[in-house]
């Protein structure tokens, strides 16, 4: 009566879980001793090997516990809580800071919305121009009129021009 | 319970344990019956995996019965009737 070989189980033994390892080490040498007695020692051991390898299935896996993730939640934010009450100086610069920063992306981003949200409704929007008038004094000024001749002079004068229209 | 229908192995193999519950129904053992009964080669490996799924799906359970028969083997038990 000869034993199995080792080294498949040893294998197993790593990743296997073990209560399904005591089944299928169990399982495995009890099938062994019958190949024995049917086939011979060289033939059972090639099919031990065999089976050991067949048993290579996910269901043989560790199992890892999940643990249900909120767990540590309310200790977190205790944790941070005590963080903030201790450096007090540092944690108000940061959170003056953040809130600051945070401000002002969000009104620019408004503000910019806002502005680009005029006259959208033309056609050919990303083709259409309107003349202003730039008035360099003791500061910048701007008026959306224009001299009267400048449609025909500008239409005339540039073929870029492809249609020009007064508006008010 | 994940799935409620079961495959043709499985049931096949669900009625194995259903008649040798009452001795040992163990892998080694199943795998015999089934060779015997229906007269199909079948691997050990593939008992096994067909009774975690059965119980997976609540058709049995496997309990351990360690030092009952000497071997420490698990055996399964039909819970489904």
């Amino acid at each position: 009566m000869s034993r199995p070989p080792r080294w498949p189980l040893k294998i197993f033994e790593r990743f296997c879980d073990p209560e399904l390892f005591d089944e299928i080490g169990g399982d495995l040498e009890e099938m062994y001793m019958q190949w024995e007695r049917t086939f011979g020692a060289r033939k059972a051991r090639r099919l031990y090997i065999i089976h050991a390898i067949k048993f290579l299935r996910p269901f043989i896996f560790k199992k890892r516990k999940r643990y249900s993730t909120n767990v540590m939640t309310l200790n977190h934010f205790k944790v941070s809580w005590r963080n903030i009450k201790h450096n007090t100086g540092f944690a108000s610069i940061n959170i003056v800071g953040l809130s600051l920063g945070l401000t002002c992306a969000i009104l620019i981003y408004t503000l910019i919305s806002y502005h680009l949200s005029f006259d959208n409704f033309h056609g050919e929007l990303s083709r259409t121009y309107r003349f202003v008038v730039e008035e360099h004094r003791q500061s910048p000024e701007y008026y959306s009129v224009v001299p009267q001749p400048l449609g025909k002079a500008f239409a005339n004068d540039y073929d870029f021009a492809e249609k020009v229209a007064p508006h008010s | 319970m994940r799935k409620t229908y079961i495959g043709e192995l499985e049931e096949v193999i669900l009625l194995t344990v259903a008649m040798l519950y009452k001795e040992e129904a163990y892998g080694v053992a199943i795998t015999h019956k089934l060779v015997e009964v229906t007269n199909r080669e079948i691997s050990i490996s593939a008992v096994h995996a067909t009774l975690h799924r059965l119980e997976e799906k609540g058709f049995l359970k496997i309990e351990d019965r360690r030092g009952h028969a000497g071997a420490g083997e698990d055996d399964a038990k039909d819970i489904s009737n």
